[in-house]
């Protein structure tokens, strides 16, 4: 028995260069307690499917087609008649919880407005409804947090209450737009772990939207590839990774990352004498004051707080960790963006510690960065042109104006781009095509380490496999130094030859790649390996999940001893006093008192 | 991987589109818009051109033709004021004076406010606490306090209405500026380029100015009609420019004593004024939309 049925829904948008046609003749079944996987890259029109169902389509988007849902077509109803629908029969959830939140209101408010909208009942029966709600999606001491607003619950308690809010009123269909695309590794997994609990308890069909086949392989009953507004295939979740038809299918299971691929061969090492390190952190501390406890009390965010680092020429250093792990300041501190407020970064022998802009700057030369937002890194008044030439501009202004142009045709045809794109802006250009902007301007001097913040985190899953074999590509050729900043493992084992994990702003693991993977000695490292999910649905099943339980302690005030030690399963008394230093352990190193005894427990 | 590759555009160069064409063609078909600006160009024109072209001398009293209404026979067009001057070329000229103080004074404040307010607002810290706090004790002192002063000070001439009313004006402006500075320095596209070493100066003048233009330009079109405003008020209450010369806010104030034998005075520079003001605002406000990067 199909819940929905969609047949030829067409969705077309007027814009000023002409028609998009957004959907092409997509027909489809849900049925009954089913999870659909929706899958396709940008663009490929997933979102402008269901928005259309829903009656959200932008104002110049026009859907035609038929989509039964309870014996009448959802594309003919009447706005009325649709907002009767919305939220009480089909409810949906979004990719950002803290866009789709009210900032201003407590989630109470906006809970109990849902229900109220729909329903005549009284505030206190509302209430109790709303907790128990919230009580199912798993929100620890929901009573306390019913009253508090957005911005006091992370991302992953934000998506929490988003998917307690679309169950209140007990939606036949459940439409999930990219839930955890925003999120970390490890509470994607808990939040994929929730969908797959509510629809065996509720029995709500599901329409789960991703770009990310692996969110897909351990969730969903059958799914859908979408590209360019077309269906590619469908099928079971089975037959689509065992037996994909279609070439497109293919190529989006070959992009995605896998934690059992073989390793990228190692980058050349020079092999002049004892190896000099190019960047060497010394005990660094990155502290912020922030307000807090009173008027005029300050107290301390230590984001990075105590660590150590090398990088070797030519060697990529991954470094992982959820967000609040302080790896994107290290990154900020190693570039100087940020002051350290202990310890020492010196870049190829040079402390940074008293230099002041203007000596930096020759520095800057060998030291390049790439950013994670493709788009927000690129100026959107300027010209590609000038955006990668200017490296150019700041070290080498003796170029005229063609050997400088000569050098940035020359640059952005390295990073797979032809060269005519000089003249035009950020926005013409996607998003993997902007990151490949931001590597040319990185790569334009041709620096010997480059700090890559997230940069694919931004991106879709195919586009995140070409740029990173555009980064491997370049690495090989031109002998670059990476710092490779990254919450998805998966992505940093392709790349890495050694991996530093981080936690709360300590080192938990440094580790050779393959040694992390095979052998990870870190509980925390364990965890979030554990949370990648795989693109293969019979392993997906069949594996037990060490998944992270709560979230990541605040960095203002960091457990006294080890600290993973509150979301540690290992956790003993010594754990709480004594903070465990990072000391070599095989070919690792690492801060786990228990990590022999653990070691020698699984094998 | 084949079908997942990027699609590349071939040729040579290909010419983009700016923001600044985006916008250009948003406010091309905004009607109200583009009828203003043509207004306000055949104002400037007239104002300009008209007084050449006049049959009378600005302060030529017409002692036969005192206080007339409009008429063609006279060659009065728009009548003549209280000792019988030309109010037709009096409007044209007021119009010039009003124009150029309010393009004038609104060309000083944003050379001053936008350095002043990137600068503040790029330094951010101390620097910026300073130099906002100087912002502030301007802020303080009365307008028109400081106005008379200057007038009684320095005496009555047209260079000091476009100082007394510039030196307020960069404050609003710089503050804005700044607000806009603060907020484009945690933009990643600014740390790209302090990550690459790029000098403090070249920050602001490739990454910070272009992209706070947008709001500029709109505070620009919204401050001419507003200075001009303020130096009518100024000649109304008889501290703007000195008789024969005129302005419109001269002329409005005149023609206010008189209005009940003789409307004509107060109509004509009004309504003139009036429009120019109306056709400056609608023209902010197509920029305003147009410049909307989320409106696209």
């Amino acid at each position: 028995m199909s819940v929905l049925d969609v047949v030829k829904l067409n969705v077309r948008f007027a814009t000023p260069d002409g028609e998009v046609h957004a959907v092409r003749d997509l027909s489809f079944e849900l049925a009954a307690g089913e999870t659909l996987g929706i899958v396709g890259e940008s663009g490929s029109g997933k979102s402008q499917t269901v928005l259309s169902l829903l009656g959200l389509l932008a104002a110049n988007g026009r859907a035609s087609g038929t989509a039964t849902f309870e014996l009448r077509d959802l594309l003919a109803l009447r706005e009325r008649e649709r907002r009767a629908i919305r939220g009480r029969k089909i409810s949906m959830i979004f990719q950002d919880p803290m866009t789709s939140l009210n900032p201003y209101l407590t989630i109470a408010a906006q809970m109990l407005q849902v229900v109220r909208a729909h329903e005549r009942v009284s505030m206190k029966a509302a209430r109790s409804r709303c907790i128990e709600m919230l009580e199912a999606v798993a929100i620890p001491d929901a009573a306390a947090r019913f009253d508090r607003y957005p911005h006091e619950l992370s991302g992953g308690m934000r998506q929490r209450v988003m998917i307690a809010a679309s169950l209140l009123l007990g939606p036949k269909i459940l439409i999930a737009d990219e839930p955890t695309t925003a999120l970390d590794v490890t509470v994607q997994a808990q939040i994929l772990e929730l969908m797959k609990d509510l629809k065996r308890r509720y029995g709500t069909s599901i329409i789960l939207i991703t770009h990310d086949l692996g969110v897909i392989a351990g969730v969903a009953d059958r799914v859908l590839v979408m590209q360019g507004g077309e269906l590619k295939e469908q099928g079971t979740v089975d037959d689509l990774f065992y037996r994909p038809k279609h070439a497109y299918t293919r190529a989006l299971l070959a992009a995605v990352p896998r934690l059992d691929a073989p390793l990228a061969p190692a980058a050349p090492r020079e092999s002049s004498g004892a190896p000099a390190s190019l960047v060497d952190v010394e005990g660094l501390k990155v502290h912020f004051p922030v307000a807090g406890g009173g008027w005029w009390a300050r107290r301390t965010l230590k984001a990075v707080d105590g660590v150590d680092l090398k990088l070797a020429p030519g060697e990529t250093l991954g470094i992982v960790g959820e967000s609040g792990s302080g790896k994107s300041t290290l990154a900020r501190a190693i570039l100087k963006l940020v002051p350290a407020s202990a310890g020492r970064v010196s870049v190829l022998g040079r402390d940074l510690g008293g230099l002041t802009r203007a000596e930096l700057r020759p520095l800057k030369r060998d030291l390049q960065v790439v950013f994670q937002d493709p788009l927000a890194s690129l100026n959107p008044r300027m010209t590609i042109g000038d955006i990668v030439a200017e490296p150019l501009w700041t070290h080498k202004p003796e170029l005229g104006k063609s050997a400088t142009r000569a050098e940035v045709v020359d640059v952005l045809r390295r990073v797979g781009l032809t060269g005519a794109e000089l003249n035009r802006y950020s926005h013409e250009f996607s998003g993997g095509q902007c990151q490949r902007i931001g590597i040319a301007r990185a790569l334009v001097l041709k620096p010997k380490i480059v700090v890559c913040d997230e940069p694919v985190s931004a991106l879709d899953v195919s586009i995140q496999a070409q740029i990173v074999n555009l980064l491997l590509e370049l690495r090989r050729e031109l002998g670059v130094a990476l710092i490779f900043i990254a919450h998805d493992l998966a992505v940093v084992r392709r790349i890495s030859d050694r991996v530093l994990v981080m936690y709360l702003g300590r080192a938990m693991e440094i580790a050779p790649s393959a040694d992390l993977y095979a052998q990870p000695r870190h509980p925390y490292t364990r965890a979030l390996i554990s949370a990648v999910p795989l693109p293969d649905p019979r392993a997906e099943r069949a594996r037990p999940r060490e998944i992270l339980r709560g979230e990541l302690p605040s960095p203002i005030d960091p457990p006294s001893g080890c600290r993973f030690r509150t979301r540690c399963a290992y956790v003993v008394e010594r754990c709480r006093n004594e903070v465990p230093l990072l000391r070599p352990f095989g070919y690792a190193e690492v801060a786990c008192h228990r990590a022999e005894e653990l070691a020698t427990m699984r094998a | 991987m084949s079908a997942l590759a990027p699609t590349r555009d071939a040729g040579v160069a290909i010419r983009g589109r700016s923001l600044w064409d985006d916008a250009w063609r948003k406010l091309k078909r905004n009607r109200a818009a583009v009828v203003s600006a043509y207004v306000i160009a055949a104002m400037a024109a007239l104002v300009i051109v008209g007084p050449w072209v006049a049959r009378f001398a600005y302060d030529f009293a017409d002692f036969s033709n005192v206080m007339t209404a409009p008429s063609v026979a006279t060659g009065h067009w728009f009548g003549t004021d209280t000792l019988g001057r030309d109010l037709f070329v009096r409007t044209l000229y007021g119009g010039r004076i009003s124009l150029l103080v309010g393009i004038a004074a609104t060309a000083v404040s944003l050379v001053i406010g936008v350095a002043y307010g990137a600068i503040a607002g790029y330094a951010g810290g101390r620097l910026d606490a300073l130099m906002m706090r100087v912002v502030d004790i301007l802020y303080a002192l009365p307008f028109m306090f400081f106005a008379i002063l200057l007038m009684v000070f320095l005496g009555r001439h047209l260079v000091l209405i476009f100082v007394a009313i510039g030196a307020i004006n960069w404050l609003d402006m710089a503050r804005i500026v700044r607000g806009q500075a603060l907020s484009l320095k945690r933009r990643e596209f600014v740390e790209a380029a302090e990550a690459q070493g790029v000098p403090a100066l070249a920050v602001i003048r490739r990454h910070i100015v272009p992209n706070l233009l947008g709001i500029v330009v709109v505070y620009v079109t919204l401050t001419i009609p507003q200075v001009i405003l303020v130096e009518s008020f100024l000649s109304f209450l008889g501290l703007g420019v000195q008789e024969p010369m005129t302005s419109w806010g001269a002329l409005v104030q005149e023609g206010s004593t008189v209005v009940e034998p003789a409307p004509w005075i107060l109509l004509f520079p009004a309504v003139f004024l009036a429009a120019t003001l109306f056709c400056f605002n609608f023209v902010g406000d197509g920029l305003r939309d147009a410049l909307d990067p989320k409106d696209r």
